[in-house]
């Protein structure tokens, strides 16, 4: 089947004092959900910043839905999620849905009062500053799906919720990517990966700027084993693992399923790596900071 | 359909190995489409990725046809194909009940004996 592309992103570039976002190219795969993963200060955010058009003090080229659409008509078939404070900090969790009428053609209040009823967001009188974290998101989230979009990008949705609202945003997503029958896509930053795996179909790794790994979920799976060995074999093995993390018995570390007949004869137990340590083994291996030593010396 | 986390089976195996099952015994009619991807992934509560992979797996063994845009639907089954899955189905277990006969130390006659029996029984 072919992938068409929701967005597509052709090199871009944004400079920081000591850090800067390059992204030669990406495409976001149009109809599934697209997982962005990264340490903190990876660029994530100023990425989906970007995409959102949120800053736009950014050089390079991006192009929605095949370039078929008005700048207008893209605004009205996208929502953004993040983390800074775009409502007025007065203003009540219905004031949000009054102010979303008036800001976009499609915006249900119906709608949106049963999502909030649905996530257990209160309508009282309380101002968005003096909710909580988690209840700010969820009043986001609900003001995101009360609109008629084709794109969602939310930047961490996942991080101030509880379990049970975690798995709640998963169906959410699920919901969204069916009733769009392959003309919706949602692009999402996160740390919670393993919560999120279950509704992750493309992954991107974004270390430093800079995109380290990115495929189909199922794809990343097949293209690497995690290998698990005894401590005396270690040094034949070191050379080819990614991420290898030692203890006083013995090693286990991500290795390329070409490469894997290398390590044949040594004696070493082989599982279908999960997202998450996919993802952990991959960051090790370009992150700057200083890993620790698992192993006591 | 049971599908299990932690079993070691990637779960796209798990989903097509049952959806072959059904449509071998005849569960799924000829030209029928299959569940939309993202609506089984709605359902199961798994990723779309993960549906998609699973259906691709059953066209590859000649289950079913991808349709542009339309989804997945049931290829008419040969009979002489479904009817040689099942004598090698039939085999197997009879290979397990041998194997299972020589551990309890019977002779081929009482196998054959409890086979009788077992036959009529149905």
């Amino acid at each position: 089947m072919e992938i068409q592309a929701a967005v597509t992103v052709k090199e871009l570039k944004k400079r920081y004092k000591k850090f800067a976002l390059e992204i030669p190219e990406l495409r976001i795969p149009k109809g599934f959900a697209t997982a962005l993963i990264g340490e903190n200060g990876a660029g994530k955010s100023t990425l989906l910043r970007i995409l959102g058009g949120v800053r736009l003090d950014y050089q390079g080229g991006i192009e929605y839905f095949d370039g078929a659409m008005t700048d207008e008509e893209i605004r009205e078939n996208t929502g953004y999620v993040g983390p800074n404070n775009y409502f007025m900090s007065h203003w009540t969790v219905d004031n949000v849905g009054k102010a979303g009428e008036l800001l976009f053609d499609h915006f249900h209040r119906d709608r949106y009062r049963q999502l909030c009823r649905r996530l257990g967001v209160d309508m009282g009188k309380k101002s968005i500053a003096k909710l909580s974290d988690g209840t700010k998101m969820k009043t986001m989230l609900a003001a995101a799906f009360a609109r008629d979009t084709r794109l969602l990008l939310l930047d961490e949705p996942a991080s101030p919720l509880d379990p049970l609202m975690r798995d709640m945003l998963c169906s959410m997503l699920r919901d969204y990517l069916d009733e769009g029958d392959g003309e919706r896509t949602v692009f999402f930053s996160t740390h919670n990966v393993a919560d999120m795996e279950n509704v992750t179909d493309y992954a991107i790794i974004l270390e430093q700027g800079r995109i380290v790994e990115e495929g189909f979920v199922e794809e990343l799976k097949e293209k690497y084993a995690l290998v698990k060995g005894e401590r005396v074999e270690e040094k034949q093995a070191e050379k080819l693992l990614i991420g290898c993390r030692r203890n006083a018995y013995g090693y286990e570390g991500l290795c390329l399923q070409s490469e894997l007949e290398q390590l044949s004869g040594l004696d070493i137990a082989v599982e279908t790596p999960t997202l998450s340590q996919i993802c952990v083994a991959v960051m090790k291996q370009n992150t700057v900071l200083q890993m620790e030593e698992d192993v006591s010396a | 359909m049971k599908i299990l986390q932690n079993s070691g089976v990637p779960i796209y195996q798990q989903i097509a190995a049952q959806f072959q099952e059904d449509i071998l015994a005849g569960k799924w009619k000829e030209g029928e489409y299959l569940p939309s991807i993202r609506g089984l992934a709605r359902e199961l509560r798994i990723s779309v990725i993960t549906t998609m992979k699973a259906y691709e797996e059953l066209e590859k063994q000649g289950l079913v046809t991808a349709m542009q845009g339309k989804g997945y639907y049931v290829n008419a089954q040969d009979s002489e194909m479904l009817r040689e899955q099942h004598i090698r189905k039939m085999e197997e277990s009879m290979q397990d009940a041998i194997k299972a006969a020589r551990i309890a130390g019977l002779g081929n006659e009482e196998v054959v004996e409890a086979f009788k029996i077992l036959l009529e029984m149905e």
